[in-house]
Formats: structure tokens, sequence, C-alpha cells
């Protein structure tokens, strides 16, 4: 007989918390005191039983592979800074596309020079920042032609302080021709080096469905042996966006039959979505 | 850091960067991980997907430990709910579930016989268990947590726990008869 501090409980509650040996000793005795109990134990040791069947282990690879993918996504999963996590190929780009836009400023400034000894005066003032900008954003070019992207080193710096030249470059050459235009630092960043990587871009892309049809044609593509922007991943194959986030498409694990890719954050490096196309 | 260190220690460590840390404490949880994904998933493909969410899902959350849970807990926790989500994320939901009143009726029927719980017929009948049943069972079963540490993993009342997994056996002994009784009408090859 149950305690009057047990709680009263439903047969299949009492076969299978006797089953797990959660109740108490009285309501043990009052299950074994039943037989109808004791058959609805015996069923539901039949389901735990069945339920507690060894699962077909994993291969050694794929523990291994599991792991490795686990891993890779520690060195990605913190909030990187922007301004440290883009690769050198990123900020080549992202540059790369100031100083043509401080050229074409320099080019309209030319074109639409005042006549005016004062006009003069201030477009050679201009005339002469952007020349000296020009120059500083090529060098910081040169500079970060390094193999590898090192987040903590000078040449952030030395790009950011050529971006704000380049930049104060274009302004000045703004100045005397209103005409000229130039993206915002951030949007070039953001969108025209995206273009700039000249890798096949997949689009918007919207959910897991989508993005397993169109990153399955890489399953099988080997990454090209360069630097990669993001840390702990390959170089990317091709573009995307997902989400309204531009990203890059990675190869984590080449398959012919399904490979596993990722979308990771083009400016953050974060994982968004990992596939595998095997489940197309 | 010794591999063979508590779970606590290594989570501490992991958090404080120590990768080899982090490698140990995967291993050593990884077969279980995949054992209680590959129950809820109900085939291998699926499994190995959402074992690998769950383990991303445990390393990104690394730091959100705060050690009110015992590692052990707070890491089953992490990865049952990413394998749910990516399960849903999939779109690969159990196929309908029973009614509630197919889990409520008497119990009148013969005994089950242990030969005919193969894998094949397990999974089929696992993934007609209406979910929040089965995960408790899974929890239960495959991982062999107690009442309270599945009440904390789903973040349920005990009597909740003891509940979905009183009707979540029920309704798999049922599906488990009708395997069985499906298998035993199979036409025989004759002699």
């Amino acid at each position: 007989m149950s305690t009057p501090s047990d709680p009263v409980l439903p047969p299949e509650e009492l076969a299978s918390g006797y089953v797990d040996g959660e109740l108490s000793p009285d309501q043990r005795r009052l299950v074994e005191a039943d037989p109808s109990l004791m058959a609805l134990v015996a069923n539901h040791t039949v389901a735990r039983d069945a339920v507690a069947a060894a699962v077909p282990p994993l291969s050694a690879g794929e523990r291994d592979r599991l792991i490795a993918t686990a891993l890779a996504a520690s060195t990605v999963a913190p909030v990187v800074p922007i301004t440290t996590a883009r690769s050198t190929r990123w900020r080549q780009a992202a540059i790369g596309g100031l100083a043509a836009a401080a050229a074409a400023g320099l080019v309209a400034l030319v074109l639409v020079r005042p006549s005016s000894d004062d006009q003069a005066d201030g477009g050679a003032s201009a005339d002469t920042a952007a020349t000296a900008a020009l120059e500083a954003a090529e060098t910081t070019v040169v500079t970060n032609s390094l193999p590898s992207f090192t987040p903590a080193a000078g040449g952030g710096a030395v790009t950011t302080a050529a971006a704000e030249a380049a930049d104060a470059a274009t302004r000045a050459s703004d100045a005397p021709a209103a005409a000229t235009t130039s993206p915002a630092p951030a949007d070039l960043e953001r969108s025209s080096s995206l273009a700039n990587l000249g890798l096949a871009d997949l689009g918007p892309l919207a959910n897991r469905q989508e993005v397993i049809a169109a990153v399955a044609p890489f399953a099988a593509v080997t990454p090209a042996p360069e630097p990669a922007p993001c840390p702990g991943y390959p170089a990317p194959v091709a573009t995307a966006t997902f989400q309204g986030a531009p990203a890059l498409v990675v190869v984590v694990a080449p398959a012919p039959e399904g490979g596993r890719l990722a979308l990771v954050d083009a400016v953050t490096c974060a994982v968004l979505i990992e596939v595998d196309t095997a489940a197309a | 850091m010794d591999a063979t260190a508590p779970d606590g220690e290594l989570l501490a460590a992991a958090q404080a960067g120590d990768r080899d840390a982090l490698d140990a404490l995967l291993r050593r949880h990884i077969d279980i991980v995949h054992a209680v994904c590959s129950r809820i998933a109900g085939n291998p493909a699926d499994a190995a997907d959402a074992t690998q969410e769950a383990l991303i899902a445990i390393v990104r959350g690394l730091p959100n430990f705060d050690g009110r849970a015992s590692p052990r807990t707070w890491m089953y926790r992490v990865a049952t709910n990413a394998c749910l989500d990516e399960l849903r994320r999939r779109g690969r939901r159990p196929r309908a579930g029973l009614d509630e009143h197919d889990l409520d009726r008497p119990d009148d029927a013969p005994l089950l016989d242990t030969t005919v719980a193969d894998r094949l017929s397990i999974e089929d009948a696992l993934g007609r268990v209406p979910e929040d049943f089965r995960v408790a069972v899974v929890l239960r079963d495959v991982e062999g947590m107690d009442y309270a540490q599945i009440a904390q993993v789903l973040d349920v009342p005990l009597g909740t726990v003891r509940s979905r997994i009183a009707r979540g056996r029920q309704a798999l002994a049922e599906q488990l008869r009708g395997n069985r009784q499906r298998g035993s009408e199979r036409p025989r090859e004759r002699p």
C-alpha cells in the first residue's frame, strides 16, 4: 500500500516508474501485488530495452570529422571585432576599391579644373592630397600581400590609416567637383568586395533547402591552397547572401556523393549555416 | 590538461581556451550524443547531421555555462535542443504521432516479444511516438538520466517527466506490437 505522501499515479506511470526504480518501496509492493500492473511492467521493460539497444556506432573517421568541425567552430564562435576579422584579401579588395575611387576623383578633378587662380590653388591642394593618399593606399596593398592573416598585426593600422587617407582624398576631390561620388567604406567592404573576390555568386538564399540546392555543385570541389579569409576554414569557392548577410561558401569536407559545406559571415567569419549536400 | 580529468575540469579548461580539453570533452561524449540524436532522429543520415549541430552547439555554448547545472546535464541539454532544432529545420518531424486517446486505452494485448525489437522496427516505432514523449524516453533509456536530471534538461516539472516517459513507453509498446503484427502478416515463401 502506498503511503499518504506518495502521489496517486496512473497504471502506466506506476509500471514505468517500477522499471526505472523511481517508485517508493510501498509503490513497488503495490505494483508487484497486481498482475495487470506486472503485465504493464513487462511491456515497458521491452520498450525500454528496445530503446536502450546499441545504436550503430560512428566510424572512427566520422567521429574525427564531427569533432574537427565542432572544434573549428570554436575559433569563429566568439564575437570578433569587424576590424580584426577581415582577411588580407578582403582588405586588399576594400582598399583597392578605395584607391580606384580616389583615382576616379583625381580624373574628375582634372576634367573640371577651374580657371581662376584662387580655384586653381584649391584644386592643386586637393590634387596633392589625392595623390598622396593614392600612393599610401597602393603602398598598403603591397605591404599586405602576405600569405597569412594576422588580426593583431600592425598592417591593420596601416590599412586603416591608408583607408582614411584615401577617403580624405576622395572628400577633397569631391570639394571642387561635386559630380564625383564614391561609396562609403563600409558599403564597399560588404558588397563590392564580395564581387572583387572573383567567385561565383549564388545570390540570396533563405533557408537550408535553398542552400543545399545552391551549394551542391561545389560538393566535390577541393579548395584552392591559398590564404583563407576566415581562420579555420579553407578558401571560399563561392559567395552568397544568406538571410541578408553577405557570406562566403566554404567546403568543409569535399565528397562527390555529398560533401559538407558551410556559409560563413563575410565580415565576422561566424558560421551562418552548415549543410550536408547528401541530404539534397 | 589530462584527458581523463572530470567533466567539470575539462569544461573549465575549455572555457579558458584549452582546445585539448575541449577535444577530450567532445570525444568523451560524442558517442552518447550521437546515440541520443540517432534515437531522436530515427535514421543515420539525420543523426550524423544532428550530432554535428549538437557538438557545435556545445562548443559555442561554452561561454554560457555558469556552473548552476552539472557539466553533464548542461551538455545534454544543449545537445538535445540542438538535435531537435536541426531536425525541425530539416523538416524531419516525426510522422503523424499517435492521438492522445490512443495512449489511454487499456492494455489488454499480449506481452511483447523482445525478439521483434530489432533496430529497424524500433526506429520505425520511435518515429511514431510524439516528440515530447520520445525525447524523455530517449534521455532515460539511452543516456541513463534519472527523472530529476531529465526535468532539468527539458526544463519541465518532475511529474511531467514521469508522465512523458510512461506515455512514451506505452506508445512505443503499442507501436512495437503493431510492427510485429504487420511482420507476421507478410506472405511467406513457399517451401
